[in-house]
């Protein structure tokens, strides 16, 4: 009983903690590529910590059951979005920060120019 | 109050915490990717409530809505990027050929 408790306690206020982090990053960070890249992780995994939490509180077969599925759909939308999101941002091209010195897309291109044997 | 209360309470006002800072990055943001981002953060903090508040008040039903509300966001958000203007397609045809 002790040991649920305190297991709740850490994981509800550790998740929360990171979705303030992210909230943090959000208003902090340079450019809309880091935001985004603040988001997908950070507060991503804020909410699954909470969704443990949950679990942990709540422990009966129907609960169990409606969280593992918010769990699946969390763990298989967020990274998606994320993704959708940075590529959009990317695509749109504007207001890249100074610090933002990693292009990956564009290094893949000058590579791919490179790398062809004719032409 | 028990415990579980006070700890749900507390990781309550952290979560409205990052949801105050998405309503600042969407009212000031420059550009309408930042708005998009912070919209994904005031979703993933308002079901992060959702779920804090059954814990709060011991409702197990109100998991439903958060599983309801993620597959909302998700398709929220795939609709919303795609509303990002690709100026980069047309503006620098010219300057980076």
């Amino acid at each position: 009983m002790m040991i649920s408790v305190i297991a709740l306690s850490v994981l509800a206020v550790a998740g929360a903690g990171l979705v303030a982090l992210a909230g943090m990053g959000i208003l902090r960070l340079p450019d809309p590529l880091t935001r985004a890249s603040a988001v997908s992780k950070a507060a991503a995994l804020g909410l699954l910590l909470i969704i443990v939490a949950a679990m942990i509180a709540e422990w009966s077969v129907r609960s169990l059951i409606v969280l593992l599925l918010v769990l699946i759909a969390h763990l298989v939308t967020t990274p998606l979005s994320g993704t959708a999101l940075a590529r959009a941002s990317y695509k749109s091209g504007t207001a890249r920060a100074p610090v933002t010195t990693v292009d990956e897309p564009a290094e893949r291109e000058a590579r791919k120019v490179d790398e062809s044997p004719e032409d | 109050m028990t415990t579980q209360q006070i700890v749900s309470s507390i990781a309550l006002v952290l979560v409205l915490l990052g949801f105050l800072a998405a309503i600042i990055r969407a009212a000031t943001g420059p550009t309408r990717a930042d708005r998009i981002v912070a919209a994904e953060l005031g979703f993933i903090s308002a079901v992060s409530a959702i779920l804090l508040i059954a814990i709060l008040l011991d409702e197990p039903i109100l998991f439903d809505f958060a599983l309801v509300a993620v597959l909302i966001g998700f398709l929220t958000t795939i609709g919303l990027a795609r509303l990002v203007p690709r100026t980069r397609d047309r503006e620098d045809e010219g300057r980076e050929a």
